[in-house]
């Protein structure tokens, strides 16, 4: 989200390595779900990678995520 | 610290994490989320700009308790009744929303809520800490007592055992009868009700020469009353039922913020830390609470609403914060005893002692030959608060005029102050099948404790 006036910043979120590290993989694996999902062969496929998304985007949080608030909220239209 | 086996706990890089790390992650996302209400909610924008607030301005914990503005329900109610489409607070359109619920408006106006599918399972995620400590697993079943309406509460239980991965067995649309019958034959690991309607089902079959015990149902669990962390309460429910463990949780349903017992209980529910961001504030000043002695109004920001925050949110619910819980469980998450004490708008001042609803409920459990069965009525004469307790008596026949002195008695040697009592037969008082109405307030608007936080119009 271009608009927000907060800058965000990762490592007041350090959680350990173990934990720091799942995320970052997971961040890199949810990269790679929404470049599926963007070229998507079928609105199913789509959709499906977007539920999968949210489902990812519970772990993340878990890991201590805070770049983002949901899933979707760095692409909102407006 | 006690040491914990981490797979104990459902998500123990944050549940055992230490107080400075936690408070280093609200914060940031408390900014965050501000930033994101400022720029998507006209209504958080309105309210902030009146505060001469912008997000860059809120850095600190300082900032976030004296330059963040409160927001309450009416701030919302305001919003919706101004806008097209029925919603306040609003900072994500309808293309987004997954479902609509209401709140239950036992304090007036019900309040709309739309919520995404993310924000559904997020908020149901609260559960799994609860749940997962008092042993249930995946393999786990649960049963639901009611039909699923518009109330987030049991809604947001189903997304829990969703998330979880429990069986789930819906009793909506059934009797009671029916439900006690579901029960014997599908043996549910959990039920989830309301206190009272539990203690209901297994009146219901006791007439029906059935012994809802033999359904080996491990725990009672559910919320939206007071009686879960009532300790006779807690009893007579383990004894009607058999069961091991009674679980409690408390939710301000608007906020998504859902409270959970641990496996030790020790009287009271953890915040969850990874869903939301809570303290208190003395209900008159703003000023936050300090000590965990103090009883202060509870103060939410939820991480499961984005499509309609709640930031800063005065739920009026009056608490104590533990902020360092040390009973064994492992949990560094703030901790709630005695869960919610009472509302701050139900709050009563008699004869100079504030007296909690939730303290007098207490005290009824424990005079022995009474139900639990009981309303309470507040009302103000001649410029006093005043407060009757009436109580069903425990058995027919029973001698009501000693049962009413003993309670008496009793509430007076415990509070301090003496309170009208009346007992009444076995049966006199409705029964409820969602949230039992037991608080009944007469005071006017302007008779009630002045509470108001200021900081916008
Ligand atoms: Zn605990």
């Amino acid at each position: 989200m271009t608009a927000t006036q907060i800058p965000t910043r990762r490592s007041v979120s350090s959680l350990g390595d173990v934990v720091d590290t799942q995320r970052e993989r997971l961040i890199a694996l949810r990269g790679q779900m929404l470049a599926e999902q963007a070229d998507a062969a079928s609105p199913a496929v789509a959709r499906a990678l977007e539920m999968a998304d949210a489902y990812v985007f519970l772990a993340l949080g878990y890991l201590g995520h805070v770049d983002e608030l949901f899933p979707g909220e760095l692409s909102d239209p407006r | 610290m006690t040491t914990i086996d981490a797979h104990r706990l459902w998500n123990a890089p944050t549940q055992t994490a230490p107080r400075e790390r936690l408070d280093a992650l609200h914060l940031e996302k408390i900014r965050h989320l501000v930033g994101w209400a400022y720029e998507h909610s006209p209504l958080h924008r309105r309210i902030y700009d009146a505060a001469g607030v912008k997000p860059a301005d809120i850095r600190t914990w300082d900032d976030y308790h004296h330059r963040l503005p409160f927001t309450d329900k009416p701030d919302y109610v305001a919003d919706q009744e101004a806008s097209a489409d029925g919603f306040g607070g609003i900072a994500l359109g309808p293309e987004q929303w997954q479902q609509y619920f209401h709140t239950t408006g036992t304090t007036g106006r019900f309040l709309n809520e739309a919520f995404t599918h993310y924000e559904l399972h997020k908020a149901g995620s609260q559960y799994c800490y609860g749940l997962w400590d008092h042993g249930i697993r995946p393999s786990d079943s649960m049963y639901f007592c009611f039909d699923f309406g518009m109330w987030i509460g049991l809604w947001s239980f189903y997304w829990g055992a969703r998330n979880l991965g429990l069986t789930i067995v819906s009793g909506g649309g059934a009797s009671g009868v029916q439900r006690v019958r579901q029960i014997m034959e599908r043996r549910p690991t959990v039920v989830c009700g309301t206190p009272t309607y539990l203690l209901h089902l297994a009146e219901i079959a006791k007439r029906e020469g059935l012994d809802i015990r033999d359904a080996g149902v491990r725990m009672l669990a559910g919320g939206g009353e007071a009686g879960f962390s009532i300790p006779a309460t807690r009893q007579q429910l383990r004894e009607a039922w058999g069961a091991e463990q009674i679980y409690d949780a408390y939710g301000v349903g608007e906020a998504l913020f859902i409270g959970q017992s641990c496996n030790e209980w020790a009287g009271g529910v953890h915040v969850v830390e990874d869903v939301c961001h809570s303290y208190s504030v003395d209900p008159a000043s703003g000023e936050p609470v300090t000590s965990s002695d103090e009883v202060g109004e509870h103060v939410l920001t939820t991480y499961c609403h984005f499509a309609q925050p709640f930031i800063k949110y005065r739920t009026h619910d009056l608490v104590r914060i533990d902020d360092a819980p040390d009973h064994g469980c492992g949990w560094t998450w703030k901790h709630m005893p005695g869960v919610v004490l009472g509302r701050a708008d139900f709050m009563v001042t008699i004869r100079g002692v504030n007296v909690y609803p939730t303290a007098v409920e207490n005290l009824v459990g424990e005079v022995p030959g009474l139900s639990n069965h009981y309303e309470l009525h507040i009302s103000r004469v001649d410029g006093m608060d005043r407060m009757l307790v009436k109580v069903e008596a425990g058995a027919p026949g029973a001698d009501v005029a000693d049962l009413g002195t003993a309670l008496g008695r009793h509430l007076r040697d415990h509070l301090g102050v003496r309170l009208e009592t009346e007992v009444l037969d076995t049966g006199a008082l409705p029964r409820y099948e969602l949230k039992t109405k037991r608080i009944f307030d007469s005071r006017s608007a302007a008779e009630r404790p002045v509470a108001t936080l200021g900081g916008h119009p």
